[in-house]
């Protein structure tokens, strides 16, 4: 019987080859976007590569100076000022790091414009993230220490420069000035904020230490525990010291300084819901429930696009084929197996709508890994058939309703093409 | 003494919608026979092909009795009438209704997919019921590659694969030409007459019906005699 079921779907969905587009598009594109979606903010806020300990980590990307009473304000990320008053004496972290975000630097090499990710960095940077080392090694306490002019680079940025050849001891330069290649570290993608770079340099390799005096900067502040439970209690202790703002550089202007410690969830949940608006004192509540909450909802309203699209469509197609089933049940076919071959044949169109949604997905995710350097998005496979499952639940449950009034008509109303309407 | 198949005791069928009422047939006392090939006439809209779905089973009479092989079927559900329809009785439509996305073979299989039928049993009767109806050598063709009478015979050969023992013919020739009409009424006579298939048929047609052992003629939602 499902040979001949199969058939008949199969026929079904070539008898209106537009409406079956139109279905399977609406599957397709629906699974697509949640698949993209999904890995995009798997990739964002998971740990792995080199962050693959985010549990133990909250970073500091921002810093903001403003008034009680007065409208103003001053954000930026934290400076080294910042770093030294009111960082380094906390007593949670078991580690503490500053680093500058990645910066666009150029270089040019045998008369080609190279564009890189460059990243200045202290030693702790690399306990608190554990890059995969290809050849050399990391940058050492003593890089820093000294100032050396040496630089840890990724293998993008090796094939680029070096085309094969040893990089190692080699030099690059990069705006005016020059490094020494002292290692090599696996790619990491764009998506990983803390991790995310091309040329890694000792923070102390500049030309002037100016920036240990600034209190914000383009930098960024890592704060690092043992104990993943303690990362609360690391929190409560930074908000704790910076509620007295005793290091005001500008009395007169400033009297509240924020500096909130987030994970990357918390950073895109607060991105996303625009709660970064600095003048607001959002940042003491967690976004991320409400995110998550928001999340849901727009997924399930996403997906409920198609599972509309199908019901309309379903109905459409039921009710033009009452003289079908006006024969089956004049043939001696019962309500709930009538209801049953409805019922495979939008599981068929759902399945297909899968397969094709599973072929297209990841080329869109390859797609989105040109878009960002060192992409590394991936089909989620449970999500995927997640999603899946949803669609196909509402598949079938907008061709069983149809199909049972349909089916309870009696065979002479339906052989004349009566309709349940 | 002959034996009832299918009767009707003072039988009424009333359309109802909300806004009115039309009586299709009233005081409906009709028996057929086992073996019988019974022609049903009349004019249009006098309520033929009503008759013939209440001796089909796929309508419901408002009032009367019906009984099938001696037992009451006028209250039973539809899931306990689906199955009596699979296993007894056959129906021929005017139109043919024949699925178009399905070649002949798997058109006339599907009496049988709503039995308790192996695969390779369903292959036999199909096989068998195209050769009864000359079109084995269609079978894997659609429909619309077949011409109007090879289309009935199709449809015939459905109608017959469950061997029932009551084939309804609906205007089984209407849509035909006069050469192929008289084919299918030879089909018929011949189901009739060698298979002991009773055979209930309704026609316009007089030189058609004056082939069968009986005629019934309605007028006005009534047996005429």
């Amino acid at each position: 019987m499902l040979k001949n079921y199969l058939k008949i779907a199969v026929a079904v969905l070539l008898r209106r080859k537009f409406l079956t587009f139109v279905n399977l598009f609406g599957t397709v594109l629906t699974l697509t976007v949640l698949v993209v979606a999904f890995a995009t903010l798997e990739s964002v806020v998971s740990p792995s590569g080199a962050q693959h300990r985010n549990d133990h980590v909250l970073a500091i990307n921002r810093v903001t100076m403003s008034h009680s009473t007065e409208f103003i304000l001053r954000s930026s990320g934290p400076g080294g000022a910042f770093f030294t008053s009111y960082v380094k004496p906390l007593r949670t972290p078991d580690l503490i790091s500053l680093t500058t975000q990645a910066r666009t630097g150029t270089s040019y090499i045998e008369g080609r414009k190279l564009t890189v990710q460059i990243r200045a960095t202290d030693a702790a940077y690399w306990k608190i993230l554990d890059f995969g080392l290809v050849s050399g090694r990391l940058l050492a306490p003593d890089d820093i220490d000294s100032g050396k002019s040496v630089a840890v680079i990724n293998e993008a940025t090796a094939r680029d420069w070096f085309h094969g050849q040893a990089p190692l001891g080699k030099r690059i330069v990069v705006g005016s000035h020059s490094y020494e290649v002292v290692g090599i570290v696996r790619d990491e993608p764009q998506t990983s904020a803390l991790s995310y770079s091309d040329v890694w340099v000792p923070i102390t390799s500049g030309e002037t230490r100016a920036w240990e005096q600034e209190f914000l900067g383009e930098n960024q502040v890592l704060l690092y525990v043992n104990d993943p439970a303690k990362r609360d209690a690391m929190r409560d202790e930074l908000a704790a010291r910076v509620r007295p703002f005793n290091v005001n550089p500008d009395p007169v202007n400033y009297n509240t300084l924020r500096a909130p410690a987030t994970t990357p969830f918390q950073e895109l949940a607060a991105l996303a819901l625009g709660r970064n608006d600095l003048r607001r004192d959002d940042w003491q509540s967690d976004p991320s429930a409400l995110f998550i909450a928001v999340m849901i909802v727009v997924a399930l309203l996403f997906m409920a696009l198609p599972a509309v699209n199908m019901v309309n469509l379903n109905v459409g197609r039921i009710m033009e084929r009452a003289p079908e089933i006006g024969l089956r049940k004049a043939a001696g076919a019962p309500t709930r197996v009538l209801v049953g071959q409805f019922i495979f044949e939008n599981l068929v169109l759902t399945l297909l709508g899968g397969a094709l949604a599973f072929a297209v997905a990841p080329v869109i995710l390859g797609v989105l890994n040109d878009v960002f350097r060192h992409g590394q998005l991936r089909l989620n496979l449970p999500v995927f058939v997640a999603g899946l499952a949803f669609v196909g639940v509402f598949g079938v449950l907008s061709g069983a309703y149809p199909a049972w009034k349909m089916a309870r008509l009696d065979p002479a109303a339906a052989l004349k093409g009566q309709r349940y309407a | 003494m002959p034996e009832s198949l299918i009767a009707l005791t003072n039988v009424q069928k009333i359309y109802r919608t909300d806004r009115m009422e039309t009586i299709a047939l009233q005081g409906v006392n009709l028996s057929v026979e086992r073996g019988e090939f019974v022609s049903i006439m009349g004019p249009s809209g006098c309520g033929k092909s009503t008759l013939l779905n209440l001796l089909g089973l796929i309508d419901r009479a408002t009032e009367g009795e019906v009984t099938f092989a001696g037992q009451s079927v006028t209250k039973l559900r539809d899931a306990q009438l689906a199955p009596l329809r699979n296993r007894e009785l056959g129906f021929v439509f005017q139109s043919f209704h024949l699925i178009p996305d399905l070649r002949v073979t798997d058109n006339v299989e599907v009496p049988l997919l709503y039995g308790k039928h192996s695969a390779s049993e369903r292959r036999e009767r199909v096989l068998e019921a195209l050769a009864v109806v000359g079109l084995d050598a269609r079978a894997n063709h659609f429909p619309a590659e077949l011409s109007g009478g090879q289309q009935q015979r199709v449809a015939i050969a459905r109608a017959i694969v469950g061997r029932p023992n009551l084939l309804l013919a609906d205007e089984p020739t209407g849509n035909l030409d006069s050469h192929m009409s008289d084919e299918i009424m030879a089909l018929l006579e011949r189901l009739n007459r060698e298979r002991g298939m009773t055979v209930v048929m309704v026609t316009h047609d007089k030189t058609k019906a004056d082939r069968s052992d009986r005629i019934v003629r309605v007028f006005d939602g009534q047996l005429v005699h």
